[in-house]
Order: C-alpha cells, then sequence, then structure tokens
C-alpha cells in the first residue's frame, strides 16, 4: 500500500492536493481540460489573502508556519495544476451502445460494463459532474450505464499501481475521530472560521451529540452547511462508523478483539466471491 | 304547464351553487396551507425549523435587568472576547441596549422597537430551558458560535479551501 503523508506548513501543494483528488469522467464524447477549470478553480491572491486571515482569527491556524513559494506552484486563476494527469477517461457509454442496451430486454448488470471495450466513437454531448452527489437516473444516461462506467473506471484506477490505495494524513500523532472538537473545524475553515464550536466539546454546559449537533446545522439561516460540497458526506460517514463501532462492541466481546480480528484479516476476496455467488 | 313543472324538477335535482365567497375562502386555505413559511430565527440558537412556535421577548432598552436567565448566555470565552470585543473584528455581540451587549445572540432575531426597547424571537425550546435556568443545547453560547467568514472569503471554492486546510 503507498502511503502518503501531509505537510506540516500551508498552504498545501499541488502535488498533495492531487494525491486526493481523482476526477472520473463519465460520457461520451471526448474530455477537454478547460471542462476543469470551473470546478477546480484556484486564484492564488484569494488562497493567501485567506490564510493571513485564519493565521490572525482561526483558532488552530495561530502560529502555522506559512510558506508563500509554495503558491507560485500555483496558477494566478486557474484549474489545480497537474488535475488534468488524474481524469480517468471513460469512453465506453457510446450513444449506440446505450440506444442497445435501452432497446434490448432487461438491461445487464453494472457489473457487465467492466468488459466492454473502449468505443472511440465521438459525440458532441460534454458534460462533468461536480463531486458529491450525482443523479445517475439523468435523461441522458441510462442509470446503469452511468454507475457501470463508474465501476470501470475505479477498477481501472485501482490497476494503476502508481497511485496510492489510501491516503493517510499524518502528524507525529494520529488524529482522532472520537471527541475531537477540533476535527471538522480544522477540515472546513470556511465553515468553522474561528475554529471553535467543533463536535463533540467537553466543555459544553449542556452536552451535544455529534448526530444532534450534525443536525441543527441543517436548521440554522447560514446555509454554508446544506450548500457545502462535503460536509454531509464526511459527518454521516462519521456517524455510520461510530454505529458500526458501536454495534460491534455489542457483538464482540473486548477480549475476543484480537482473536476475530485475527479471523477476519484470513477472509480472501475469493471467499467472499465464493460466498456471493452461493446463492445464485 | 308540465314543461314548466319539468324544467323545475331538473333544476331541483341540480347540486346547489357554490359561492365566490366560499371559493375564495378555501383557494386562500389552499394557498396558505401549501406555502413553506419558515418561523423568524431564534435569537438563542439561530434555528428556524418549520412548525414551531416562536415567542416574542420584549427586553426595556433603558434598564439593565435582564428576564429569564439571560445572564447565562453571556460571553465568557477568552478567546472570542480577543476576536470579537477587543479586536472589533466584528460588532456581532453589540446589539445597541446595554443590557443585551455582550450577550451571545443572533442578531437578525433582534428587533428594535420604538422609545429603545427591543424584541426578541425565542424557540419555545430555548425559553423553556432559560426559564429554568439550564443552558440551551443549541444555544450559540453552548459553544456553538462559530465566528463570522468575512463576505470577500463567501465564494471561494472548495479547492482553495482545500488548499488552505
Amino acid at each position: 500500500m503507498n502511503v502518503v503523508s501531509t505537510v506540516l506548513v500551508l498552504p498545501r501543494t499541488p502535488a498533495d492536493i492531487n494525491e486526493t483528488l481523482s476526477v472520473v469522467f463519465i460520457g461520451p464524447g471526448k474530455f477537454r481540460a478547460e471542462y476543469l477549470k470551473d470546478i477546480f478553480r484556484i486564484r492564488k491572491a484569494k488562497v493567501w489573502d485567506f490564510l493571513l486571515w485564519l493565521i490572525i482569527h482561526n483558532l488552530h491556524y495561530m502560529g502555522m508556519p506559512l510558506d508563500r513559494s509554495i503558491l507560485d506552484q500555483y496558477l494566478e486563476d486557474g484549474a489545480l495544476p497537474g488535475i488534468e494527469n488524474n481524469v480517468v477517461k471513460d469512453n465506453i457509454s457510446d450513444a449506440s451502445q446505450i440506444f442497445l442496451n435501452e432497446t434490448v430486454g432487461p438491461s445487464e448488470h453494472p457489473a457487465e460494463m467492466l468488459k466492454d471495450s473502449n468505443n472511440k466513437k465521438d459525440e458532441p454531448l460534454i458534460f462533468l459532474e461536480k463531486v458529491g452527489v450525482s443523479d445517475p437516473e439523468g435523461d441522458r444516461l441510462t442509470g446503469r450505464a452511468f454507475i457501470g462506467a463508474g465501476i470501470h473506471n475505479l477498477v481501472s484506477d485501482m490497476a494503476d499501481s502508481t497511485l496510492p490505495d489510501l491516503i493517510l494524513h499524518c502528524g507525529s500523532t494520529a488524529i482522532r475521530e472520537y471527541k475531537n472538537p477540533a476535527l471538522m473545524p480544522g477540515m472546513f475553515p470556511m465553515l468553522w472560521p474561528f475554529g471553535i464550536g467543533g463536535f463533540e466539546d467537553s466543555d459544553r454546559q449542556t452536552p451535544l451529540s455529534f448526530p444532534v449537533q450534525a443536525n441543527y446545522y441543517f436548521d440554522i439561516p447560514d446555509h454554508c452547511f446544506r450548500h457545502h460540497h462535503a460536509f454531509s458526506f464526511v459527518a454521516l460517514n462519521i456517524m455510520q462508523r461510530k454505529a458500526t463501532h458501536l454495534h460491534t462492541h455489542f457483538t464482540v466481546k473486548k477480549n475476543n478483539f484480537p482473536t476475530i480480528a485475527e479471523k477476519l484479516v484470513k477472509v480472501t476476496p475469493e471467499i467472499l466471491l465464493s460466498t456471493a455467488s452461493f446463492g445464485t | 304547464m308540465t314543461t314548466f313543472k319539468l324544467i323545475t324538477d331538473i333544476h331541483m335535482s341540480w347540486p346547489e351553487r357554490v359561492w365566490c365567497e366560499i371559493n375564495f375562502k378555501h383557494l386562500n386555505e389552499y394557498f396558505e396551507g401549501t406555502q413553506w413559511t419558515l418561523p423568524p430565527p431564534c435569537a438563542v440558537c439561530t434555528r428556524q425549523i418549520h412548525d414551531t412556535e416562536v415567542m416574542s421577548i420584549i427586553v426595556d432598552g433603558k434598564s439593565s435587568f435582564l428576564p429569564l436567565h439571560f445572564d447565562m448566555l453571556r460571553v465568557t470565552d477568552p478567546f472570542i472576547i480577543q476576536n470579537c470585543v477587543i479586536h472589533c473584528n466584528s460588532a456581532e455581540f453589540v446589539f445597541g441596549c446595554k443590557a443585551l451587549d455582550s450577550l451571545m445572540l443572533y442578531k437578525p432575531a433582534l428587533h428594535h422597537l420604538p422609545r429603545g426597547n427591543i424584541c426578541l424571537d425565542i424557540c419555545m425550546q430555548c425559553h423553556s430551558c432559560l426559564s429554568k435556568g439550564t443552558m440551551p443545547k443549541f444555544a450559540l453560547a453552548n459553544n456553538l458560535y462559530r465566528g463570522c467568514l468575512p463576505s470577500r472569503f463567501h465564494d471561494l471554492t472548495w479547492v482553495e479551501e482545500m488548499v488552505c486546510a
């Protein structure tokens, strides 16, 4: 497994950001680099201005070393440098194939799409989905074609061993997910501009649980949480993981953790596949 | 004569005409019932929840007397005092009323009335907590204040946020 560590100086380098991003271009037609500009736009002056503001006002940025020379790696106002190398192009969903899929009987399983060879037919229709939610049941592509293309790209992405499989952001100490009020404010300085008011703060006079507080942010007149590209997904992810931990804790005794962990490690993809195909 | 009777019989069997007033009354009810109206935000917790009751509390602008247990909402965090009060970066907790100044309240929920009085909108949940003297769960003063982002940073893109985080 390739592991990437983070820098302790801000701003982050383009290479650092690129390692955490991957663009999956789904859709018929040719991909053009200018489509990336709107979504991955970085304005150098704005970033520096924001960092200077954060150093003064944000609790977690005080004393953080800034390096202006890192900014030289970015364009004045343009797409994230190097992002074009992270684009995985997909040309499997061409119009005639979709038409065939639509007119044929029950449509095939998304996994079947993996076997499709790349068709190089040009099609004027171009679209680029933003991060997060996409509408797989859009009117231009069938849901199955969309999902299939996504899986196809993920698999081909994984096959390229030069890319990291997992990125761990590590400093000298591990970042805690439990009872760490600095976690979310540190991740999203735009949502918590002063870096205060995080989750699971033990200093709170009336305690607040993580889900209740996450829900609260969707009831306030400030719509920044509702419109944020990642907050709702990250919060839900953390909540689901916590629920899993809790229920595992209920099912397995603490003394049995090492033995169960050993057994889990022994489970191979082949075993999972044979279990999955057993029912069919 | 028989034709006339026949016509009257047919007329009698018709349903009664619906009056204009009734039509408009129900149209209005439909219009109001299908509107999504949010109550005003609560001054203590800033929440706006559909179909909840909001109380109005009037504070005398001249006296320093505070209703309920409003004293609990005073800014005590040295970091917030440093950032908001001393640096004067924002006049967020200054309301032009001696009694209310430096309380952690949501400014848009405060309305200035004639003769210097101030009207506060408060949701029932915060009101019942404050009257009992307990800290409302979602009060800004319950370490939920996040600070304010200057408007020039509102258009930062998500990649720009990532570069800084």
